[in-house]
């Protein structure tokens, strides 16, 4: 995984990476880790990255600024700062999670307990291949996976994959820790969910997409849903 | 008695018959519960055991008093089961003995079509007695199924639905009693008892259905007026917080004058971080977070600072513009409740935590509280702190989903050992 940190003071990047390679040498992921002094070099490498630390009061370039140029959709954001607080007027972000300078080791600890278990399910790949096609892709980026006619249709946020196979034998490779069944024949990853309204019976993605849940799956959906956003 | 005890075959038939619709009444009955204790076929067979002993033993002229076995026996399985209040028992079992002697009705009408007669065959233990009990079991089961798939609401009623109870089953006891052994028993049925009893069978059903639209408003109605209930207390509370918040203030313009002194000292001395801690310090001891909705600013600082007096790590993430939310009263009602509870399982616990995240887009509004905590009793699905007064611990649960219903929202609990999860989701209208 490519970890990113920017912070304008050397000796807490460098304090941040003792820890982090203390904590991560013991996990059997590869590894790099990437320091960016300032904003303009860290927007410049931000869609190489998994994962970014990322000071939020910083000169020039501050922590608001880079997050809203940032075009990585998938990059997890731990916010470092003083406070014990960040408030946000706007919901775009996506922030995992921040921690506190004064809180380092403690707050670290927690913080990556949580990401690796993240990353462990972000390793996974769904794997296909017939005799004139061959697909390998992570689990974490499919927003979701539709049946159309004898085909399924497996859409990522830029591209759509098109291959023969039935709905009953690919749904089963894909976890119910992530992905959700609204109705049968459609697939849906969870952290593309923007809302799911039970009253009217809609999902809508972060996409704008809309789908609908059947009715004979809606508890079902309630429950997955539930414990998806429940995880300790 | 004695043609029948010498026909064991249909008195083994006949018993059969009679467990499978008491287990599907009971079966019924138990769509109302939030828990139940897996004793429905037991409590069956027991049913049926003890009505035929009764109609083998008690004397002709007392069967009539067999009617109330059932309601009596459901009303007992209610009291097991459902810790609740005695009218709210009542309500459930009459509900669902009246899905039986609608069947009954039912069939009682149908006879006079197809010239059936009810009380002959029914002692004959004809092929026609085999039609009609499987046919009431039938529609019964299919009753059971459909309540099932479209009971979603929470009961609560009124006294007016209360009255209206009362009068079904005035009727319900009223017509067995009366109709049936005076007049439907002379046999064949003629057309005055037809007549009485379709307008009974309207009657019942239409009774049934104002009942059920009737639980369904009063239950929003007593939704708001509980949360208004709440509210006043709500009020006075915050009442309280200004009246300290004022005495606050007064102290730190009282004290201002040391802060300064101090705060001097320590910048002439040239210990500028000292200083500047110092003043950051006082900040915190004044304000904290702030969003763009006061009324959120105002609760989140002051459960922050009682979290810290419990030296509870207290961290708060907001996302989003919260100045048009919910109504301000409910948000403050259900992020209050929800952050009492938090710190009152964090403090019992070490170490001491709560993660706050809240976010608000054009679609919702999500609450996810995440806290340490040590031991928790679960009784009835609902939690129940480890402070004494249990009572009111239970009242702050049951606010947060009145307020998660009210919006038509979902609440998501899990836990493990020592971490508590809380997520509320409310969607907003656009």
């Amino acid at each position: 995984m490519n970890i990113g940190i920017c912070d304008d003071e050397i000796e807490f990047i460098e304090k941040l990476n003792i820890i982090l390679m203390m904590t991560l040498k013991k996990t059997n992921h590869e590894i790099f880790i990437k320091y960016f002094l300032n904003g303009y070099d860290l927007l410049e490498e931000i869609n190489k990255l998994d994962v970014l630390f990322l000071d939020y009061e910083m000169p020039l370039l501050n922590g608001i600024d880079i997050l809203k140029k940032n075009t990585n959709k998938t990059l997890i954001i731990i916010i470092i700062t003083k406070y014990d607080h960040i408030v946000f007027s706007t919901f775009e972000f996506g922030i995992y999670w921040f921690i506190r300078k004064s809180h380092l080791k403690n707050d670290i600890d927690k913080c990556l307990k949580k990401l690796l278990k993240e990353f462990n399910k972000n390793s996974e790949k769904f794997k296909y291949s017939s005799y004139n096609k061959s697909i390998s892709l992570y689990f974490h980026l499919i927003n979701y996976v539709i049946t159309e006619k004898n085909y399924i249709k497996i859409y990522t946020d830029d591209t759509c994959y098109k291959i023969r196979e039935t709905f009953n034998s690919i749904s089963k490779k894909f976890n119910s820790n992530l992905f959700l069944i609204p109705s049968y024949g459609i697939l849906i990853n969870m952290n593309f969910i923007v809302f799911i309204d039970f009253h009217s019976s809609i999902i809508y993605l972060n996409n704008g997409k809309e789908i609908k849940i059947s009715r004979s799956k809606k508890k079902e959906v309630k429950e997955v849903y539930g414990s998806y956003l429940t995880k300790l | 008695m004695e043609v029948i005890l010498q026909n064991y075959n249909i008195l083994i038939i006949d018993f059969l018959f009679t467990l499978i619709e008491n287990f599907f009444l009971i079966k019924f009955l138990e769509i109302f519960f939030h828990k139940t204790k897996n004793i429905s076929l037991l409590f069956s067979i027991l049913l049926t055991l003890i009505s035929y002993l009764f109609y083998y033993t008690v004397p002709f002229d007392f069967q009539v008093f067999g009617t109330f076995i059932v309601p009596l026996f459901l009303l007992i399985y209610c009291k097991i089961n459902l810790p609740d209040k005695f009218t709210k028992q009542l309500l459930f079992s009459v509900l669902t003995y009246i899905n039986l002697f609608l069947v009954d009705m039912s069939i009682y009408i149908i006879s006079f079509f197809i010239d059936i007669n009810i009380l002959t065959s029914l002692v004959a233990y004809s092929f026609d007695y085999i039609l009609i009990i499987t046919f009431q079991r039938l529609s019964l089961i299919v009753e059971y199924f459909f309540v099932k798939y479209f009971y979603q609401t929470k009961p609560l009623y009124s006294n007016k639905t209360s009255n209206l109870i009362i009068l079904l089953l005035i009727m319900v006891i009223i017509y067995p009693e009366v109709f049936l052994t005076k007049y439907i028993s002379k046999s064949p049925l003629d057309f005055f008892s037809f007549t009485i009893s379709i307008l009974l069978f309207i009657i019942i059903l239409f009774l049934i259905m104002l009942i059920y639209k009737n639980i369904q408003i009063d239950n929003k109605k007593i939704i708001e007026q509980e949360i208004l209930i709440d509210t006043i207390k709500h009020e006075e509370r915050v009442l309280k917080l200004i009246e300290d918040k004022t005495t606050e203030m007064n102290r730190i313009i009282h004290d201002l004058k040391a802060h300064k002194s101090v705060y001097h000292y320590l910048e002439e001395n040239s210990k500028e971080n000292e200083a500047n801690d110092y003043l950051e310090q006082l900040k915190n001891s004044i304000m904290y977070v702030y969003t763009s909705n006061d009324v959120l600013n105002f609760i989140l600082n002051e459960k922050a600072k009682l979290a810290k007096s419990f030296d509870i790590d207290i961290k708060y993430i907001l996302q989003g513009d919260f100045s048009t939310s919910i109504e301000n009263i409910d948000l403050s009602i259900l992020i209050g409740n929800l952050l009492d509870n938090a710190i009152e399982a964090a403090k019992e616990s070490t170490p001491k935590f709560i993660h706050v995240k809240m976010t608000q887009d054009n679609h919702k509004l999500l609450i996810d509280i995440e806290n340490s905590f040590n031991k928790i009793n679960v009784k009835n699905n609902s939690f129940i702190s480890t402070k004494n007064n249990n009572k009111k611990h239970g009242f702050g649960m049951s606010n947060i989903k009145l307020i998660v219903e009210k919006y038509h929202g979902n609440e998501y609990i899990n836990y493990d050992d020592s971490i508590f999860k809380h997520v509320c989701i409310l969607p907003l209208k656009q």
